[in-house]
């Protein structure tokens, strides 16, 4: 009796099932298989020649947290600032850019968002042609014609080969070019609000703009707050395409080497893909805890 | 009163006597102590007097029959003293104890004042009235005279009077000219004298004034202005290496430098003077600087202050006292002279026992070869356990060898941060290598058991019992008035609002929070880790420490109540003084974190506690911001006048209690005068 019953709730599911199949395969596809595929390579000293590669348990791992000294001693801490201070400023920025613009009419608005949106889209040519020029390492770069015109400086910085400036400048560009899908959420979460809260709101005695947004805006925008914020997160952490584009991997001194690129060092330079497959094992735990962490902070319970 | 304050003033009188009679007794004695201090820098950047590192020894006043006059420069090669007998315009050699062997150049000579000695003989002397620079062969024979470089380079309105001077082996000479900002004058013998170019040309010092002008003012308003000009090197002197040494007047940490080939500077000193007059390197990689006043600093080859000794004389005209020193060498056994002109008195200083101990070691130990300064190292910390750069050095000579544990202990007491740093980061990756699979397993089963116990306790509710307890705990008024913090964190605009009209908070529960709060801040203060400690080991300032929280939120508290009553505020002073103590509830929460990080953190990972105190400081700023607020029922505009007109009663009320602190001093002592005079009255 009950057994009928249980396969009749499952029948009824099936067109559901059905549905999410194309979605599904894809996903399973692209995203699922290569994560498993990832995570047992791990395990193995694979090298992309040599075929099968070895079983070798642990033992990437152990070498990883141990024996690794480019690892713990730049890597880790270098993505973990750049991670924290782009995810947390990146998110902040967003917020406050989103909340300016969602005040301005259609118009502008959209001009303004596309452009600060532009800088996630246009990452390798706006540095190239923007980037590079600025922190030239000659008196022909924008910072160092400035400073010395100013007698700041008497000589030329050469800013990116320079092991004290490079982690500094590639969080800056990373601040600069965070205006992502999280800040487009955002905007459109504060748009969506329901103007008669807002009326509501000011019959039961706010004030000002900024209590609107406190006791308004941001209850009624939680989900998408949520999404940009784990969205600014696992992207601060997957982002190493700055740090290569402008000083090259490795970078040198590893003074800017974040864990995506030391992922290519090893995969794709060094081709020790099972050590490779290990890190990024490592990072998508990494982006786990992390992303756990700001949705216990900004979801509700 | 009066008996004890002569009673003190008899013993000062008493120690001067007796301080005067030791004087007189140990100027005739032959090991005398020393007529001045000997300082070093610890390793938390204080100076201390250390044992003696150099004695007087002897000193010169007269080569052969004759006396100095007005001597200004001296240079000593192959155990020979060179001296630019200035007032007398000759050069005068002579034996390292004073003995005359020759002189020569006084028909030739206007004011000769520099003079260098090359590894061959040949002798270099700067005159700077006659404009030239003049070469001799050993026997004093003429060889070679320079004059003002002819290049366009050097500046056709640009004279040339040499002061001091310097040659490197190949011949190429280093030479200080007056009033040549340009810097030091480097002539190649080659073709007659080729003006090479300025060599180590200070940088001149921008204001930020400066920068603001040169944004905003016009050329013509620019020219106006006047120029900046560096500082031009005083001295200068080389090594055997071919670096070059200059010291600068009023050039701070750049007062002494050592040069490269190209220019460079190659350190900074730890420690400076602002009237450095000579330079010259030892025979241990270190390098010594006199000031004109007669003070001796040592640095080894990092620019670490060894010692500073010496001083000006107090007429009294001890060896080892100086009034006007222009120049300093060294010889072959470390003895060190100094040239003084106002006395016309070469000084020569010893140096102890101690000193070549520590010659040796650091000389080894700059050279990497560590095993070997061990030995030294250990004779110096036997003598002076607490001389820093001796600890420093040993714990990187450890390090070297791999004894992480012992480098670790001596980096602790030389108070070396990085090489503590990176020692401990040994220590901890061979923990981590042993230890990490076992950890990640503990970890892993407690996980585990956590999940499990929790599932059972849904489905068979096992821990009932200790749900209740914890329920009946939690209902306890105290305890949710001492939680109610973890709410007013999340959510400070209820929070206030509990603690208005909820009754959420109590005198009783914020002061205990307010005795842990203090309790956290001193164990974080005394027992964090190595590298988070700013206090000096050993040194308890507890009182004050408890002292300085308890008045600064006192006052806080005081002067916020005052100013929101007279306008327009809510609040009363106790809801004041509980949101306050509620909004150091992020400190609560996330010191703990900082405190065991730091003790398993290295300058690597540093950064994170960084951060961590970072959001602990806004966090308690916001708090606070939104409960003077909230709490007062203030717009923004309101609370941002507020909190300035309470930062502005603060200072009022802290100038008042210093004037009725005082007024009551004066008071008293009013009334102490009264009461000496009657008891001196009534014995009388």
């Amino acid at each position: 009796m009950a057994k009928t019953s249980i396969a009749k709730r499952e029948n009824a599911n099936r067109a559901g099932y059905l549905f999410v199949l194309p979605y599904g395969l894809v996903f399973a596809i692209f995203i699922l298989l290569p994560t498993i595929i990832a995570i047992g390579l791990s395990f193995t000293n694979y090298n992309a020649v040599s075929m099968p590669p070895d079983f070798v348990g642990f033992l990437n791992y152990i070498n990883l947290i141990t024996n690794d000294e480019v690892f713990m001693q730049y890597v880790l801490p270098n993505t973990v600032a750049y991670a924290i201070i782009v995810g947390v400023g990146g998110y902040a920025l967003s917020f406050v850019l989103a909340w300016v613009l969602a005040q301005l009419t259609r118009l502008p608005r959209t001009i303004y968002a596309l452009i600060l949106y532009s800088p996630t889209m246009t990452a390798g040519v706006a540095m190239t042609v923007l980037w590079k020029i600025i922190f030239t390492g000659d008196q022909t770069g924008y910072i160092n014609s400035w400073m010395q015109k100013l007698g700041i400086i008497n000589e030329p910085i050469i800013f990116l080969t320079n092991v004290n400036y490079l982690l500094p400048i590639v969080i800056l560009i990373g601040l600069w070019s965070s205006m992502g899908v999280g800040f487009l959420s955002i905007l459109s979460g504060i748009l969506n609000g329901d103007e008669e809260l807002y009326e509501a709101g000011a019959i039961d005695g706010i004030k000002n703009r900024f209590q609107e947004m406190i006791y308004i805006t941001v209850p009624t925008m939680k989900p998408q707050m949520l999404f940009a914020a784990v969205m600014s997160i696992v992207n601060a952490f997957q982002n190493g395409t700055i740090s290569s584009l402008l000083a090259g991997n490795p970078t040198p001194g590893y003074a800017a080497q974040l864990i995506v690129n030391h992922i290519e060092d090893y995969g794709f330079i060094r081709f020790e893909m099972g050590y490779a497959a290990a890190i990024s094992v490592v990072l998508l735990l990494l982006v786990q805890v992390f992303s756990t962490i700001s949705t216990k902070l900004f979801g509700d319970n | 009163m009066k008996t004890k304050k002569w009673f003190s003033k008899g013993l000062l009188v008493l120690g001067m006597v007796s301080a005067l009679v030791g004087s007189c007794l140990t100027e005739t004695t032959a090991s005398a102590d020393a007529p001045y201090r000997t300082y070093t820098l610890d390793g938390y950047g204080s100076i201390n007097e250390t044992q003696t590192a150099y004695m007087p020894y002897s000193s010169i006043t007269k080569v052969g029959e004759e006396a100095l006059n007005a001597p200004s420069d001296m240079t000593i090669r192959n155990d020979t003293l060179y001296i630019a007998d200035t007032g007398n315009k000759r050069i005068l050699v002579s034996t390292l104890d004073g003995e005359y062997i020759r002189d020569f150049g006084s028909d030739l000579f206007k004011y000769p004042c520099g003079v260098f000695v090359l590894e061959d003989g040949t002798i270099y002397v700067a005159d700077r009235d006659a404009n030239s620079v003049f070469v001799f062969d050993n026997e004093g024979n003429l060889i070679n005279t320079y004059g003002k470089p002819d290049s366009i380079m050097y500046g056709d309105d640009m004279e040339f009077k040499p002061q001091k001077l310097t040659v490197n082996s190949a011949g190429t000479m280093y030479i200080i000219c007056e009033g040549n900002s340009n810097g030091v004058v480097q002539i190649s013998p080659a073709e007659g004298g080729t003006f090479l170019g300025y060599f180590g040309t200070n940088e001149t010092h921008v204001t930020l004034t400066q920068v603001i002008q040169r944004m905003v003012f016009s050329e013509e308003m620019l020219a106006t202005r006047p120029s900046n000009r560096p500082n031009t090197p005083g001295n200068l002197s080389i090594d055997e290496k071919g670096l070059i040494y200059t010291v600068t007047q009023g050039e701070k940490q750049g007062s002494l430098k050592r040069l490269n080939i190209a220019g460079t500077n190659m350190i900074n000193p730890d420690a400076y003077d602002d009237y450095p007059v000579a330079v010259v390197p030892g025979n241990y990689d270190n390098v010594y600087m006199a000031t004109a006043r007669g003070f001796i600093y040592e640095f080894n080859n990092e620019g670490d202050m060894l010692f500073v000794f010496g001083g000006a004389d107090d007429g009294r005209s001890r060896i080892g006292l100086s009034t006007n020193v222009s120049a300093i060498t060294v010889d072959s056994v470390d003895h060190l002279y100094t040239l003084d002109t106002d006395k016309s008195q070469i000084q020569i200083f010893q140096p102890t026992e101690f000193t070549n101990l520590l010659h040796q070691a650091l000389y080894l130990y700059s050279k990497g070869r560590y095993t070997e300064s061990k030995e030294p190292l250990t004779q110096v910390l036997t003598m002076n356990s607490m001389f820093d750069y001796a600890n420093k050095a040993m714990g990187r000579a450890l390090q070297q060898e791999e004894d992480y544990n012992s480098a670790v202990s001596y980096a602790k007491l030389a108070k070396d941060y990085s090489g503590y740093s990176d020692a401990f980061w040994e220590i901890r990756n061979v923990w981590l290598k042993q230890n990490l699979v076992p950890v990640i397993v503990v970890l892993v089963v407690l996980a585990i058991l956590w999940k499990l116990i929790g599932y059972l306790d849904r489905k068979k509710n096992i821990l009932a019992p200790v749900h209740n307890q914890i329920k009946k705990v939690k209902e306890k008024k105290l305890i949710q008035q001492l939680t109610y913090g973890l709410y007013f964190m999340k959510h400070p605009i209820d929070g206030c609002y509990g603690v208005r009209r909820e009754k959420k908070a109590s005198y009783l529960a914020s002061n205990i929070l307010l005795l842990i709060f203090i309790l956290y801040n001193i164990i974080s203060k005394y027992f964090c880790g190595f590298l988070m400690k700013n206090v000096r080991e050993g040194r308890y300032e507890i009182v004050m420490d408890v002292g300085i929280v308890v008045v600064v939120l006192a006052f806080a508290v005081v002067c916020n109540y005052l100013v929101c009553t007279i306008n327009d505020g809510e609040g009363t002073a106790k809801q004041i003084y509980c949101s306050f103590v509620y909004s150091l509830t992020p400190y609560f929460i996330l010191q703990p974190i900082v405190f065991v990080l730091s003790h398993v953190l290295t300058y690597n990972e540093y950064f994170l506690i960084d951060f961590v105190n970072i959001v602990i400081y806004v966090w308690i700023v916001v708090l606070l911001i939104l409960s003077v607020k909230e709490i007062n029922n203030y717009s923004m505009k309101e609370t941002a006048k507020v909190i300035f007109l309470t930062f502005f009663t603060a200072l009022i009320g802290a100038l008042l209690i210093f004037i009725i602190y005082v007024l009551w001093m004066q008071v008293f002592d009013f009334i102490s005068a009264i009461k000496g005079e009657v008891v001196y009255r009534i014995g009388k």
